[in-house]
């Protein structure tokens, strides 16, 4: 059935989910009562309402030149059920992913967006109400989960390999989906022994096609590696022992090593006997530095150590080897975790916690030991990079611009050129909350000839647009702007697949 | 959870010496939420804490083909206190399969749809009076 919604539709069908069903049992405390109340007073809080189960727009309205050059499919991910039942989940992270594909041919685009039919989701359709706990929430009627694999809500990515679309979470397997129907295909078996691993959310693809990924398993104290070929069959996986491993979100790759950063973020095992949501099972130990683990592409083996000051990192541009052996990288640095233990969490409940400021972290990792950080001021998130760049040197990365990953009062995109250290910025208006944008090289260009597309939620009008950018251009302003005439749930990451 | 492959040739054993023992209870088990038909579901009966999940120490043990999304046995055991543990084994390897990260990648539960944090639970937390007269327990497995 194809369903096709008004915005006033899809608010009050957003409201339905968190309000109506039949007989309900009360709810189990009162973090929707709360989120309800201050959606009434805080308009952008419509980005995290539960959205309908699937939302299709044949044209969206373009203001401005589409470009006709960019063809192809832009597909996002993100938590978009937040209500299961009477229960509001207690953090961002939670709600289950729906993939939003927005489809570019001929100057003009369509939307549809569906929910991610993980085994979770179809589980908890079938009961009727919230089953397991999960990353943030730990409610008593929850029981523990049986394993990573039973409350996977594949919310945080959703990319393109060998002609494979997977959502991914990043405690257990890929979910495989159509592309074009955007109907959820399974979990993807890599190999039978390696059923319900984690698998990352943030793989990255070199410019030859090889796909590599990893996982963390903090029960285990494992860092799970994984070389996918680029006919998309594994070529071999490795379990590598790392001690207090931690949480892994992002890497990176060399044209010789991986790359990986450990926060020092503690995994606490007496916190999970306690029954703790897994997010609460964590302890920030400031004291401790930040370890970086090089691990050579062939043997996959621990080649290298570092430490760098202690710091919390989500994300990463891109690492690049130089001559000598010295490994460059960009990241987004947070001073702590506090993004994601307070400032995702409290929003489930209307609250605006905002985040301390964030910075772009340039690392130089010496083959003697040494390291050397430098920082480029103004917060923000996101960072994407040229895709043929990946592993090598790059000069430019993209971000978005925020003050705070949550209830920023206004966002916008940035570009920063690494060789000569000037940016270049466009702030969208006020309430304007902006979501990640990629780059989309032009066929033949040289790095950042092309586009730069992302969604934003306006929360005045209560709608999503899609925006496109000269990626050199961004002081401009957009090229065009597609707008849907509803509202999508904020979401994570994606991929631009061209036609 | 290694004990089931001697547990699946103690069961064959236990269900013959079964029919000795007078004033028997019926435990009537039903293991409920099987994710498809493919081969069998493996139960290990156990009478306390100390040999609960123990190789060769359970009390009795049933195998039945995964001929559904439920699957019922009728144990005949003396009255007491018991937990169940039961796992699907769907490739027939007589084991609970896990992954490299040592997770279970196959379906399992315990009686009082018990679940631990870390691992199994503790046999209290499964644990369950059969009374003379018998009665019915009914788990979900989880995958």
């Amino acid at each position: 059935m194809t369903l096709s919604l008004t915005r006033r539709q899809a608010l009050l069908a957003g409201a339905a989910t968190l309000l109506a069903g039949p007989a309900r049992a009360a709810a189990p405390d009162d973090w929707g009562a709360a989120f309800r109340a201050a959606l009434k007073e805080a308009p952008w809080l419509v980005g995290y309402v539960s959205a309908p189960p699937q939302l299709d727009c044949a044209e969206l309205t373009i203001e401005g030149r589409w470009p006709v050059e960019l063809a192809g499919t832009f597909y996002r991910n993100g938590p978009a059920r937040h209500d299961v039942g009477e229960l509001r989940y207690h953090h961002w992270f939670d709600g289950d992913g729906m993939i939003q594909a927005f489809r570019i041919a001929d100057g003009r685009v369509a939307h549809r967006g569906r929910m991610v039919q993980t085994d979770k989701y179809r589980r908890e359709i079938a009961a009727g109400r919230a089953l397991e706990r999960t990353f943030g929430t730990a409610l008593p009627e929850l029981a523990p989960p049986t394993s990573a694999a039973a409350v996977n809500v594949a919310n945080i990515n959703v990319i393109s390999h060998a002609g494979r679309l997977m959502a991914l979470w990043e405690a257990a397997d890929a979910y495989g989906i159509d592309p074009r129907t955007l109907d959820t295909q399974g979990p993807v078996v890599w190999r039978d022994d390696l059923r319900g691993m984690p698998f990352s959310a943030h793989p990255r693809q070199e410019p030859d096609g090889t796909l590599w990924s990893f996982g963390y398993a903090p029960q285990a104290d494992l860092l799970v590696l994984y070389h996918i070929g680029a006919d998309g069959t594994l070529k071999a996986a490795k379990a590598l022992p790392v001690p207090d491993v931690g949480m892994v979100h992002d890497f990176m790759v060399t044209e010789r090593h991986l790359v990986f950063l450990l926060p020092p973020i503690s995994y606490d095992r007496d916190k999970v006997k306690a029954g703790l949501a897994f997010v609460d099972c964590y302890v920030w130990r400031p004291d401790q530095p930040a370890r970086v683990l090089v691990v050579d592409k062939n043997t996959l083996a621990i080649t290298r150590r570092h430490e760098l000051p202690a710091c919390f990192v989500f994300h990463y541009g891109n690492a690049f080897e130089e001559a000598d052996g010295t490994i460059r990288f960009d990241c987004v640095r947070h001073p702590d975790p506090r993004v994601m233990t307070e400032t995702t969490r409290y929003v489930m409940r209307g609250e605006s916690r905002p985040s301390p400021a964030t910075a772009t972290m340039l690392v130089r990792l010496d083959p003697s030991g040494t390291t050397q950080t430098q920082m480029l001021a103004g917060g923000v998130e996101f960072p994407r990079i040229d895709p043929r760049r990946i592993g090598r040197r790059h000069a430019r990365v993209w971000s978005v611009l925020l003050e705070s990953l949550v209830g920023a009062p206004s966002g916008g995109v940035i570009r920063w050129d690494l060789e000569n250290g000037t940016s270049d910025v466009h702030r969208f208006g006020p309430q304007i909350q902006v979501e990640e944008h990629v780059y989309v090289p032009r066929s033949g260009g040289a790095e950042g000839e092309g586009w730069l597309l992302g969604t934003h939620l306006d929360a005045r009008a209560g709608v999503t647009r899609l925006a496109v950018f000269d990626a050199l251009k961004l002081a401009a302003g957009p090229l065009a702007v597609a707008s849907l005439p509803y509202p999508l749930p904020l979401g994570l990451h994606g991929s631009f697949v061209p036609a | 959870m290694r004990s089931y492959r001697r547990a699946a040739i103690g069961v064959a054993l236990g269900l013959l010496v079964a029919a000795g023992p007078a004033r028997a209870a019926d435990l009537d088990l039903s293991v409920t939420d099987l994710r498809d038909g493919n081969g069998r579901v493996m139960i290990a009966v156990f009478n306390a804490a100390a040999t609960f999940l123990k190789d060769d120490q359970q009390v009795a043990a049933a195998i039945l083909p995964a001929n559904g999304a439920t699957v019922r046995v009728v144990l005949d055991l003396p009255p007491g206190r018991y937990a169940v543990s039961v796992f699907h084994d769907a490739n027939r390897n007589g084991k609970l399969d896990t992954n490299l990260v040592g997770m279970p990648t196959e379906g399992y539960g315990f009686s009082r749809d018990a679940r631990g944090t870390m691992g199994p639970p503790a046999f209290d937390a499964a644990a369950f009076d059969l009374p003379a007269g018998g009665i019915r327990q009914s788990l979900k497995l989880g995958y």
